[in-house]
């Protein structure tokens, strides 16, 4: 007899749905032209500030990334050198880019465009490697598309990046209380 | 595979498809035979090894291009509410501050 798996709702899981609900009203709220909406506006900072909602999602993202260029660049060498001079090269990039000057958005949007710049770099040298070799229609294909989506990822990381500057977006994280300040 | 043995004799044809029909082609008798047939194996199994190979680095590909996506995605929403709390809208994609009544 077929035996019926019912999906049951922890309170934690009820808790983030409610406010994933509450948090996509306020921005459909807030997010209408025509119609301004300073008490949702208001809401939203509370969430995001005060509830923690950023911080949560700051405490996921943290580590993520390291953890994804780490496994980028293992899987594309197991050689120490090129390891640590990959490595190096992302530090510096990260560097350049502002990271130790930035706000935790900021901080985000380089960590995605060292990614972003890292994928696009190994893809790179994995397309020049395969297309050295003889190779049929497909494999060409494939790496052209790799290169081509590698690329546009790359100019999306940088748009984030010049968007959060140009509008002077700012989501500071109190150390010293462990809080999450939004300056709206 | 395409190695017949008629009267103790062996022969081989090669099978390839042309125009959508799968043809016998000719490739030789005794020896010739012999040889041209474990040539064709030993090919067949560097493409098998070469398609695997292929496939297992697709898989890993595609795996490492889904954490970034689900990463750029996080951002991107993350970036949204920033922006719609800090009192911007995106009337036409590009993100403006609203006006104050």
């Amino acid at each position: 007899m077929e035996k019926k798996t019912q999906a049951v709702n922890t309170p934690v899981q009820t808790d983030e749905r409610k406010v994933r609900e509450q948090l996509s009203d306020l921005m459909r709220r807030c997010g209408n032209p025509e119609k301004p909406d300073p008490q949702a506006r208001e809401e939203l900072n509370r969430l995001i500030s005060r509830e923690g909602m950023a911080k949560e999602v700051m405490k996921q993202m943290d580590g993520l990334y390291d953890m994804a260029l780490n496994q980028r660049i293992n899987l594309y060498t197991q050689a120490d050198f090129m390891r640590e001079m990959l490595l190096f090269k992302c530090i510096q990039l990260k560097e350049e880019l502002g990271y130790l000057a930035g706000n935790p958005l900021e901080r985000l949007a380089i960590e995605q465009i060292v990614l972003c710049w890292l994928n696009l770099h190994l893809t790179e040298l994995s397309y020049s490697n395969a297309l050295s070799q003889p190779h049929d229609i497909a494999v060409g294909i494939y790496w052209e598309k790799r290169v081509t989506l590698a690329g546009k990822r790359y100019s999306r990381a940088l748009g984030t990046l010049a968007k959060v500057r140009n509008l002077k977006l700012t989501l500071q994280v109190n150390n010293a209380q462990n809080q999450i300040i939004n300056n709206g | 595979m395409g190695l017949e043995i008629r009267n103790s004799r062996p022969y081989y044809y090669r099978k390839v498809r042309r125009d959508g029909k799968s043809t016998s082609e000719y490739v030789g008798s005794g020896f010739v035979a012999e040889y041209a047939a474990v040539m064709d194996e030993a090919d067949q199994a560097e493409n098998q090894t070469r398609r695997e190979r292929l496939q297992r680095q697709r898989e890993a590909d595609r795996k490492a291009d889904q954490e970034l996506i689900s990463l750029e995605r996080t951002l991107k929403e993350l970036f949204t509410t920033v922006a719609l709390a800090n009192g911007y809208h995106q009337p036409k994609r590009q993100w403006r501050k609203k006006r104050k009544r």
